[in-house]
């Protein structure tokens, strides 16, 4: 056996079918085997599947038993102010209007006296854990969520810290956590992608480099759905045809078929055989992408759950898309930064949390019901958090903050009703237990039972990891 | 195997292997250690120190400190496998000084002696603190490595030994048609494998005609082809499609995979995020590749037009290789970055990005060799006005007077950008000279609450500026010490504790123990600071009264203070090469990131804005090469430890990497980028021919003879063919590294010639059964179009393609147009899913090799993409009597190149006759239309038997 033989993947997948048909968990002497018989069993609850190990979306095993499946990652893309939502810090109030006591940390921007949070904090479920009024419906469910109040990033700049929690580097281009989570595990659902990314309205900063597969296979990219639209013909490229209906191409499949069959004679060639397959897959998935995105089929009791309301709409998608299997959902708050909120702070976030509060909350809500839950990771957070103090010169809104925020995670394998870490007594700086975004990443790997040493791929000569040469599970907020 | 000559000196310096974990190396290190044992029958006399650092100290090491400051983790930057790492030392500086046990923080931190513990879990016992201090004080031997360990390791690489002529085997082979074909057949009769015969003539065609020029054959080409009995038919058939206008532009595709080519920069701030002439580039590339350009000449026009060709400015186009890459939201060390690795890894399969930080963990690649590199590209610069080329003569004929009224405003426009830079810089400049008190305070502070990173921040105009800032603090840390004549002052005094200020005897005490510039111990001594502030504030008013001195008129004729002046030590610091405010001026994009405050920016923003402006949009505006020339005072660049630009090491002369250096060399001026190119192309190169060859090979094989044609280093396994790669690289050395001999000696061999189809016979199936890869290329591979190819071959059948070539770029992929693929516009920041679909690589980096994927989307589009059906359409617009035999016989020659089979013929007219079933005229030609489609989304369109 040469060195290289036994890698997880490296650039020999790239050539040699044998390798993947290896590591699909066949040997070679299953070749013959393969083929549309072989599959229909897997077939049966998720849509007919192609020859096992052409498709880089196969599901795969995970390193070890997983505590969640799937991924929502809410995100907040602009930087929620961490002491106005998850982090409360009475010396505000006491001190609003005047210099920090401490030394005051530099931001992108000049920043002036202490401000003090404009909403209530109360306490929240058994736990007692102090939330915010904007998200007062969210925190109904605090016993099922572990706070990270001592997130960091590394500048206070959007584009490297979007890139830094999106793709584990500021600048360097990698793949994207929905990509190497895809790469690792596959998806579940092969009629429909295994990573999506719903913006509304356009992109967010860095537009598509936040989900892509960087020197991963391009099947691993996200899906980008403007879930401004309504009709799934303008969220999903080529979902149907314009004018020909499905009769009509069942029966011109049914001529390709008759040519591919033909140009394949008594060959057992796996790659012509995977092409035929896909046209299959597509030609089902046109019908259960569209039925993926169709909300009629829902209750009036959930509809009004989730409100009528552009995230109450992209959060019921996404739960169908997760009852699916669909591997990992992103969900962003806008085009552009909607969070960044460098004056006007108080209008504008009781404005976008009071449009995300009550979606979240029926989200969790449904989950639950669907016994979703606990097999569905939810991250909730932004690129970073924001300043305790006001920004100069309108001193209504604040800067951005990287040296300490919160994001939080709820559902499969995460210990409800926790707190982990705590910034200073201001929300400024993570003072207890700081942790690094590649932490937040090792854990979210771990819970889906990938360990971030091992997920890797081999490119440019090197094994690369979403942790880099960081990260370490966050086991506090292991359940 | 002793007399090997070390062709790798940079690597004779101990202990590589012995560090490295994982398992599957231990059947190398096996061998390598019984290398070891043989090689060293006789003992020297440096026996005792060898044998006590290998039984005493080297395990100590393994075993307690390697897990965190070895190959794989780097805590603290420090890594303790090799002698010259312990001395360059980490984070908190060297870590061992031979011969002085007690200097260095390795025995400081397991002793305990500071804040720090070493390790960390348990410390070492009070033997084991003897050994390593014992080590150190007897000078820190550390065996030089041994044919057989490191040196072996490196020099037995297949890939590492230059490249020699291997023997053609001889005797009897009736098959082969080439000499590569000998290889290959002694390989399939050692396995008693049998070659396939050839395929099909029109299979033939088909393939080396999508191999060659990336598009199909004309159904009449193939009849002909069909009928030609003469001997030479294949071979005319070559050198046709060698010389076809069309080849270059199939082969530039390939090549841009290789040179990440992209039509923007990516994310940048608020910039103009284009390259207006990154297709002048892909032009370039282009004709070399029509023209038959030698590989050589190719990649030293790429690397150094300005050098190597500067009587010819249209080559210099081809410098867009290193200029079209990523902006890395104009990170000046990442723009580098990116270049370094486009050379080393697009050109010869290694990975010096990986020493950015650290040297390779496996190659025979240093941190200096990278440094060096970044010396190289440190030293070169894009002209903001960039060189132009000359004018389209169809489309751009103007009028003297116009073009001179374009070039006038063209100057205006930079020169006001140009002058406007030059006044912030000086008085960034001034204001670094006039306001150092607040700078130092500003370090100060820093010093007390390090930033992690620098950051883009927005500053007031009048704010001290926090680039200067880290200037000085860069500057104050690493350059200077305690005993500095103007600044030791400033070090030692603002480290003391705030009671030392009041004490009357500390500071005439430090001025005794140290020796300062006389004039600052005497202005000190007469009158005391008391605080870091007032300290500050003293080398403020210092340096203000020497700038006040220097700008008097006279003092502008005198040049200078005259030596021995008072003020000479601090009129140095403020004006050498080197110090805070002294900044070398580029007008590139690394001013954005010195001058963070909104109002410069928006000027700066406005006036660029002008000039990028005129340079593309006028009608009068050439096109522009994307140059790279030297700077006029090119540079050497420190070491950044851990890869962090503000934490410089030792100063790397700037060069080319060191290990298949075999004569030394010297770049004396100049930025070394023709010297780099000259030392990749050199025949004593063992990757560079290689690499190129075995993308070729990939090509026309579907699969690379070298599997990892990114990659050639130690973990890269040899070829199974290995003498055939050679030999091909020889070939193409005494073709002068031509690009079109070496394909047509590959296509013309019997092995490029073998049926794809192994079904076909018995010892096809029986062989298909143990080497289903073909990687005995006992059998062609089938393999698929790439997605540029597959577009083509649509356009082409639906006889929409234009044959115009060259120009502006496209719109994206997505959209169809008449032209071919490789016209289309590339977007970086947003690379269009439809290609990503289809497997086209990211141009954030070089791509060595494409996926391979097939999933659903694939399959929608080829379903519902609208201009599918538009084709389709189109196809049955020019074909008659589709419904008729000769009408579909005439369709699928057009489609795939080969007469259709009665059972083709029968389903094509049930097919039709099902489907007109409703709609009359509408729904006959309806049903055309989707006979047409289906016989486009079928396999054999998109597969090339």
């Amino acid at each position: 056996m040469t060195m290289n033989t036994q890698r997880h993947h490296n650039e020999l997948s790239q050539f040699s079918r044998r390798d993947l048909l290896v590591r699909g968990g066949l040997g070679i002497g299953a070749l013959g085997l393969l083929g549309v018989l072989a599959e229909e069993s897997r077939a049966a609850n998720a849509g007919l599947a192609l020859p096992s190990g052409t498709s880089p979306l196969d599901p795969k095993p995970a390193h070890f038993a997983p505590r969640a499946q799937q991924v929502i990652h809410l995100f907040m893309n602009g930087g929620p102010s961490q002491v106005d939502t998850f982090d409360p810090k009475p010396e505000l109030d006491r001190l609003h209007g005047q210099p920090l006591p401490e030394s005051h940390l530099r931001t992108e921007r000049k920043t002036g006296a202490v401000m003090r949070s404009p909403f209530r904090f109360d306490r929240y479920g058994e736990s007692g854990i102090e939330v915010s009024e904007l998200f007062q419906q969210t925190a109904r469910h605090i016993d099922s969520m572990a706070l990270l109040r001592s997130m960091q990033a590394e500048v206070p700049n959007h584009e490297p810290s979007l890139m830094l929690m999106n793709c584990g580097h500021s600048r360097l281009p990698r793949p994207s956590v929905g990509a190497w989570v895809t790469y690792g595990l596959g998806s579940e659902n092969r009629n429909l992608p295994g990573f999506v990314a719903m913006c509304p309205g356009g992109y967010p900063i860095v537009s598509t480099n936040n989900w892509r597969s960087s020197f991963l296979p391009g099947a691993h990219q996200g899906t980008y759905l403007d879930t401004q639209h309504n009709e799934v013909e303008k969220l999903i490229s080529y979902i149907r045809h314009d004018r020909w209906d499905l009769e009509e191409q069942r029966r011109q499949l049914d001529l390709v078929d008759r040519f591919n069959r033909r140009h394949a004679g008594s060959a057992v060639d796996p790659e012509l055989e995977a092409r035929i397959q896909s046209f299959e897959l597509a030609y089902r998935m046109q019908d259960e992408a569209r039925e993926a995105f169709d909300l009629s089929g829902e209750t009036q009791a959930t509809l009004d759950a989730y409100g009528d309301s552009l995230h109450g709409r992209q959060l019921l998608i996404t739960r169908r898309l997760i009852e699916r299997g669909v591997r990992f959902v992103q969900v962003w708050s806008g085009a552009g930064q909607p969070w960044d909120n460098h004056d006007g702070l108080e209008a504008q976030h009781r404005q976008l949390a009071g449009a995300w509060d009550r979606p979240i909350a029926a989200l969790l809500d449904d989950l639950k019901q669907r016994g979703l839950f606990d097999s569905t990771l939810v991250l909730w957070g932004g690129e970073f958090g924001r300043t305790p103090v006001a920004e100069l010169p309108a001193l209504s809104g604040r800067d951005h903050n990287h040296y300490g925020f919160t994001c939080w995670l709820a559902g499969g394998g995460v210990k409800g009703g926790t707190v982990v870490g705590a910034t200073d007594d201001f929300g400024f700086q993570a003072v207890e237990r700081p942790i690094p975004v590649h932490d937040l990443h090792a854990t979210m790997l771990h819970l889906l039972g990938l360990d971030h040493e091992r997920l890797t791929y081999r490119y440019a000569g090197r094994d690369f990891r979403l942790t880099d040469v960081a990260g370490h599970v966050i086991h506090e907020l292991l359940a | 195997m002793l007399s090997r000559p070390l062709l790798f000196p940079r690597l004779a310096r101990g202990g590589r292997s012995f560090c490295i974990r994982q398992t599957r190396y231990f059947a190398i290190l096996f061998v390598a250690v019984l290398g070891l044992i043989s090689a060293s029958d006789r003992l020297s006399a440096q026996d005792e120190a060898e044998t006590f650092f290998e039984t005493q100290v080297r395990p100590l090491l393994v075993a307690r400190c390697l897990g965190c400051h070895g190959p794989t983790e780097t805590e603290g930057g420090l890594q303790v496998d090799r002698r010259e790492a312990l001395i360059r030392g980490g984070d908190r500086g060297p870590a061992i000084e031979p011969g002085n046990p007690q200097a260095g923080t390795l025995l400081a931190a397991i002793r305990g002696d500071d804040d720090l513990q070493m390790p960390p879990d348990r410390p070492l016992d009070a033997e084991q603190i003897q050994t390593l201090e014992r080590w150190v004080a007897e000078g820190a031997f550390w065996p030089e490595p041994r044919q057989g360990r490191d040196v072996g390791l490196v020099a037995g690489h297949w890939a590492f030994r230059s490249v020699e002529v291997p023997e053609v085997p001889t005797g009897l082979d009736p098959i082969a048609r080439q000499p590569l074909d000998r290889f290959i057949h002694t390989k399939l009769e050692q396995r008693g494998f049998a070659p396939l015969d050839a395929a099909e003539r029109d299979t033939l065609l088909r393939r080396v005609t999508f191999d060659l020029v990336g598009l199909p054959p004309d159904s009449e080409t193939v009849a002909e082809f069909e009928q030609d009995s003469r001997p030479d038919a294949w071979e005319r058939q070559i050198d046709r499609l060698l010389a076809s206008a069309r080849f270059g532009e199939h082969w530039t595709r390939h090549w841009l995979d290789v040179a990440r080519y992209a039509d923007n920069k990516g994310y940048v701030f608020f910039e103009d995020k284009e390259f207006p002439w990154s297709w002048a580039y892909r032009d370039w590339v282009v004709r070399a590749l029509d023209e038959d350009l030698p590989y050589d000449r190719f990649i030293e026009l790429q690397l150094a037009a300005d050098q190597a060709a500067p009587d010819d400015p249209t080559s210099l186009a081809a410098l867009g290789f290193l200029t079209i890459g990523g902006h890395f939201i104009n990170n000046t060390h990442d723009i580098v970055d990116d270049r370094i690795d486009v050379v080393t890894r697009g050109l010869t399969g290694l990975t010096v990005a990986c020493a950015r930080c650290h040297d390779h963990k496996y190659d025979p690649i240093t941190i200096e060799d990278y440094y060096a590199l970044y010396g190289v590209f440190a030293s070169s610069y894009e002209p903001m006005v960039p060189p132009a080329l000359p004018r389209d003569p169809l489309t751009q004929s103007f009028t003297a007077e116009a073009i001179a009224g374009y070039e006038a405003e063209l100057q205006r426009r930079a020169q006001d950008l140009e002058t406007f830079v030059g006044e912030k810089v000086a008085s960034l400049e001034l204001g670094a000279r006039r306001r150092v008190d607040e700078y130092l305070m500003a370090e100060f502070e820093r010093r007390r609450h390090p930033t992690a990173e620098d950051f883009m921040l927005i500053a007031d105009p009048d704010d001290i500026n926090p680039a200067m800032i880290t200037r000085y603090e860069s500057y104050l840390r690493e350059k200077v010490d305690t005993e500095h004549s103007v600044w030791g002052a400033w070090k030692l005094l603002s480290e003391w504790p705030p009671d030392r200020w009041s004490d009357p005897a500390a500071l005439p005490e430090a001025i005794a123990d140290h020796t300062w510039d006389p004039l600052i111990e005497a202005r000190l001594l007469a009158n005391p600071p008391d605080s870091v502030q007032t300290l500050a504030t003293r080398y403020g008013e210092w340096f203000r009264e020497v700038d006040d001195a220097l700008s008097k008129p006279e003092a502008a004729e005198t040049a200078a203070i005259a030596a021995g002046d008072p003020l000479e030590a601090l009129r140095r610091e403020m004006l050498a090469d080197g110090v805070p405010a002294k900044l070398p001026v580029q007008l590139d994009w690394g001013f954005l990131s010195l001058f963070p405050d909104r109002a410069t920016q928006d000027t700066y923003k406005q006036k660029l804005g002008a000039l990028e402006a005129w340079l593309k949009d006028p009608p009068e505006a050439p096109p522009r090469a994307m140059a790279l020339l030297d700077r006029p005072q090119p540079s050497n660049t420190p070491v950044f430890l851990r890869g962090n630009p503000n934490r410089p090491g030792e100063l790397v002369k700037r060069g080319v990497p060191q290990a298949f250096v075999s004569a030394p060399v010297e770049i004396s001026a100049g930025s070394g980028r023709l010297e780099l190119a000259r030392h990749l192309i050199d025949p004593q190169h063992p990757t560079t021919d290689r690499v190129q060859v075995n993308r070729i090979w990939m090509h026309l094989f579907g699969s690379p003879l070298v599997a990892t044609p990114g990659d050639f280093g130690l973990r890269s396994d040899p070829p199974r063919h290995q003498d055939l790669l050679d030999h091909l690289v020889i070939q193409w050395r005494d073709s002068q590294r031509s690009h079109k001999a070496l394909l047509r000696e590959i296509v013309t061999s019997a092995a490029y010639r073998r049926t794809s189809r192994y079904e076909t016979t018995a010892i096809g199936q029986a062989q298909q059964g143990i080497d289903p890869e073909a990687d005995e290329l006992w059998r062609q591979r089938r393999k698929r179009l790439s997605f540029e190819a597959m577009r083509d071959n649509l356009l082409a059948v639906a006889d929409r393609l234009t044959t115009r070539r060259f120009g502006k770029s496209e719109p994206a992929l997505a959209s169809f147009g008449r032209r071919r693929s490789l016209y289309a516009y590339i977007d970086r920041l947003d690379v269009a899913p439809l290609a990503t679909t289809f497997d086209v690589p990211d141009p954030a980096a070089t791509a060595p090799a494409r996926s391979r994927t097939v999933v659903p989307p694939q399959a929608l589009f080829w379903l519902n993409h609208p201009e599918l059906e538009a084709l389709a359409r189109e196809i049955v617009q020019h074909s008659e009597g589709l419904e008729t035999e000769t009408g579909f016989e005439r369709l699928c020659r057009q489609i795939w190149q080969r007469s259709a089979t009665s059972e083709e013929q029968q389903w094509a007219r049930e097919f039709l006759e099902t489907e007109q079933g409703v709609g009359g005229e509408e729904g006959m030609i309806d049903a055309k239309v989707r006979l047409v489609h289906a016989l486009l989304m079928a396999n054999e369109t998109i597969f090339i038997d």
